[in-house]
Order: C-alpha cells, then structure tokens, then sequence
C-alpha cells in the first residue's frame, strides 16, 4: 500500500520542479533557488577565504563522496534504495566551489536526464572578502539534507569540520 | 511496525557482518574516547597487509573511554561505527575506516565524536617523550 503513496508524493514534488533538471553546477545556481523545496542561503564568515577552500577541498572528498543503502520494510513490503553521492570541489583565486550530486543505483526511477554522476542537489560558492572573511552562497534543499547543510556552514566557519551522517539524508 | 535501516560504506560493514570481542594481549596503546550525542558508536579491528588485505581481530564497543593494545610494527584497521535510531527514522548504521600503524613505545588516542548528525575521528600520537602531534589518519589506498 506504501507505493502508490511515495509516487503521488514524488508526481507532486515533480510536478511543482521544472520540467528539466540542472545539468551542471551553475544551471543549478540558476534555477535551484525558485524552485519548490530549495532554498538558497548566504552568510558571512570570519575566516579566510583560502582556509575555506582548503577545508572544502580536504573534507569534501573524505566525508561526501560515500555509497548509501537504505532499506525498509514492513509486514507486506520490503525496499531497497541505493545511493551514490559524488563531491566535486573546484578552486579559483576568486571562488571555492562546493558540488554535490546524488545518483540513485537502486531504487528510485529517474524522470528527467540526469548529468554524469548524479543530480545536483547542493552548490555551495565562498567568495573571498575584505578583511580575512568569507562569504557563503548555499543552494541546497530546505528539508532533508540538514546534516550535510550544517557540516558545509561547520567547514566553512571552521567550528566543526566533522563530517556529516549520510544516512540522515 | 516499520523498521529501517541504512548504511554507509557497505564494504566496510560487511566486514563486520558478525563481531567477537577484540583480544590482543599487548602493552595498552590505544585510548578510545568516545563524546556522543544520540547515538552508539563501536569499533572493529583487522589486520591489514600492504595489498589492502584485512582479516578480523574483534570489535568493542565504545560506551566510554576504553585503553586496548594493538600491535606495533604492523597497520591495523579501524573501522568506527555508528548506530542512531528513532522511531521515524528507524535505525541507521555509518561507518569510516582508518589505517593506523603503531610505533612501538609510541601511544596514540583516538577521539570518537557524534553529535547532531556530524561526526568526527580524530587521532594523536604521543610519543615516548616529546609533544603529542596531530595523526592524519586515512584509508588504506
């Protein structure tokens, strides 16, 4: 009884997004902050921008780029949904850039073309300041990657350069 | 009711598919310091040999700070596990591998952290006199 639920959520969801989703990280930039459920946040830090990058391009690799299984079941079904995520941190003189994509192996039916490596599901973009400090521009979904959210706002800041569960995804 | 679980890093917890107590009757060099918030974390310890090769020796859990040996000379791989549960979320299980390769008269400590989602392992190597320094601890490659 649990599948005809979870595809009229996702005919929702679908349903409210645009009829193409981003191929790469900056169509992403453009169309990610309009859309239903995605949220774009910007906050300044006072840390140096060249620490920033550093810490996104050390952490980024060793906490994001993981393999996620989840299964459920209950007395009449049972499901499996296989996760890849992949990091791709890129680093100019004028921004640190922070990708993350999610591809479903097992599990989900994919509606729409999806880039090499997964959809993108968060860009996160530090900017040097004036004065030591770094701004942060975090596109990402406003429910459901709050884990991960939390550990890139943590790198950037420096407070915390833990690494996010995956599984809260 | 429903149940849930997921995992993280598949390879590395099948592994440890079924645990026994970790027993090497050595000199203590490892502290484990567990800090947790919500959620149980264990460690699992293999042998390991240059081709990435692991074989069992046991596993612990980490309910507080905890002193083992492991044997100096040879890498040994730490695979630290954590278990959240709650009753939406069902109980999910993440892991990370480290490498670790003991100096004999060298201590070392392993500081295990879990709170609001994020976690963190970090290592420190203290020597037989002198200042701790920093492990960079990684998987084995």
């Amino acid at each position: 009884m649990q599948r005809p639920i979870y595809l009229l959520t996702a005919c929702m969801l679908l349903g409210a997004c645009a009829t193409k989703a981003p191929q790469n990280a900056e169509e992403f930039r453009q169309e990610a902050p309009g859309a239903f459920l995605m949220k774009k946040e910007t906050l300044e830090v006072a840390r140096p921008f060249r620490d920033v990058a550093e810490t996104f391009r050390k952490r980024a690799p060793e906490c994001l780029r993981v393999a996620v299984r989840t299964t459920s079941s209950t007395s009449t079904s049972y499901q499996v949904i296989d996760a890849e995520y992949k990091p791709t941190v890129v680093v100019t003189k004028d921004r640190a850039e922070l990708h993350l994509q999610r591809k479903y192996t097992k599990g989900v039916i994919n509606v729409y073309a999806e880039p090499e490596g997964g959809h993108y599901i968060l860009v996160a973009d530090a900017y040097p300041l004036a004065g030591n400090k770094t701004r942060l521009d975090l596109i990402a979904p406003s429910r459901g990657l709050d884990a991960v959210v939390r550990a890139v706002k943590n790198w950037a800041t420096g407070e915390n350069v833990g690494c996010p569960d995956m599984t809260k995804n | 009711m429903r149940s849930a679980a997921a995992a993280v890093l598949a390879a590395a917890l099948a592994a440890c598919g079924s645990t026994s107590p970790y027993r090497y009757e050595g000199e203590k060099n490892l502290e484990v310091r567990p800090d947790l918030s919500r959620a149980r974390a264990s460690l699992h310890i293999h042998r390991i040999d240059a081709q990435c090769r692991t074989q069992y020796e046991g596993s612990l859990a980490l309910d507080g700070p905890v002193e083992l040996a492991l044997p100096s000379g040879r890498s040994s791989l730490l695979i630290v596990g954590f278990d959240t549960s709650s009753f939406f979320g069902g109980a999910r299980s993440t892991a990370r591998r480290y490498v670790l390769n003991p100096r004999s008269g060298y201590r070392y400590r392993l500081d295990v952290r879990y709170k609001d989602d994020i976690y963190d392992v970090s290592a420190v190597e203290i020597p037989p006199r002198g200042k701790p320094s920093v492990l960079e601890l990684g998987d084995c490659r």
